[in-house]
């Protein structure tokens, strides 16, 4: 899933969530999120499935300073959240 | 491009994602707000896209690897898999049906001849052979053809 803020009128990306999702007890729960919320950096949360809630801190990816890093966290987040599907999911299902 | 992975595919289209010229391409919005995208290979059945559109909601973004670039399509899957109810749109037509298991790559060439005469926008009938043989009807209409 993937969850986009644009500008109003320029439309450029302003904020993003990449969400890793699985299908548990009948119901969507998040297993990670890399996200741009907070507008300082760019981190990944991790969730468990004991709790269905945030576990540990989250990890800085990268640092926001400029537009264009919103651009290189949107990339990275994806490496982070897709390439790490499995290990993901691995914690998830530990935590 | 055609030569183009799976995995390969959909990160060009997550990455495309981040240009709003491309965000503006998907048209198709389902109900909860959110703009479904459904990326689909050349050699994929027609019947797994046609599976994917109906788990989508009814309609999604349907993108695909083209010699130039991607294909973006909006499809829309009739409400019942029998129903011939779909609305055209303005010049559509109905052409001679496609097999569902058929593959996508046979689809896009269809398509290509089918817009050349008919607009952009075109319904189709997907003959579902099983059992209980049925046809499925879905209306594609050609966004971008190398977006």
């Amino acid at each position: 899933m993937l969850r986009l803020v644009s500008h109003v009128s320029t439309d450029e990306l302003v904020r993003f969530a990449v969400i890793q999702q699985t299908y548990s007890q009948g119901e969507w729960r998040h297993v990670a999120m890399a996200d741009s919320c907070h507008d300082v950096d760019v981190h990944l949360h991790q969730y468990g499935r004991r709790s269905d809630a945030r576990v540990g801190d989250p990890e800085v990816l990268l640092p926001v300073t400029s537009a264009n890093d919103i651009h290189r966290g949107y990339d990275l987040a994806y490496t982070r959240v897709v390439e790490g599907w499995v290990e993901n999911h691995r914690r998830w299902q530990d935590a | 491009m055609p030569d183009m992975d799976r995995a390969a595919m959909t990160r060009l289209v997550y990455q495309r994602l981040a240009d709003p010229g491309f965000r503006r391409l998907l048209h198709a919005t389902a109900p909860d707000g959110t703009r479904p995208i459904i990326v689909v290979m050349p050699d994929d059945p027609i019947l797994g896209l046609l599976h994917q559109v109906r788990a989508a909601g009814g309609s999604g973004n349907v993108v695909f690897p083209a010699l130039n670039g991607v294909v973006v399509l909006t499809m829309e899957a009739a409400s019942d898999a029998t129903s011939t109810d779909i609305e055209g749109a303005e010049g559509d037509v109905t052409p001679s049906p496609l097999r569902s298991d058929s593959t996508v790559g046979v689809f896009l060439e269809r398509l290509r001849l089918d817009v050349a005469f008919s607009g952009p926008a075109v319904s189709y009938e997907f003959i579902v052979e099983g059992t209980d043989e049925r046809t499925e009807r879905a209306e594609a209409k050609v966004v971008a053809l190398a977006g």
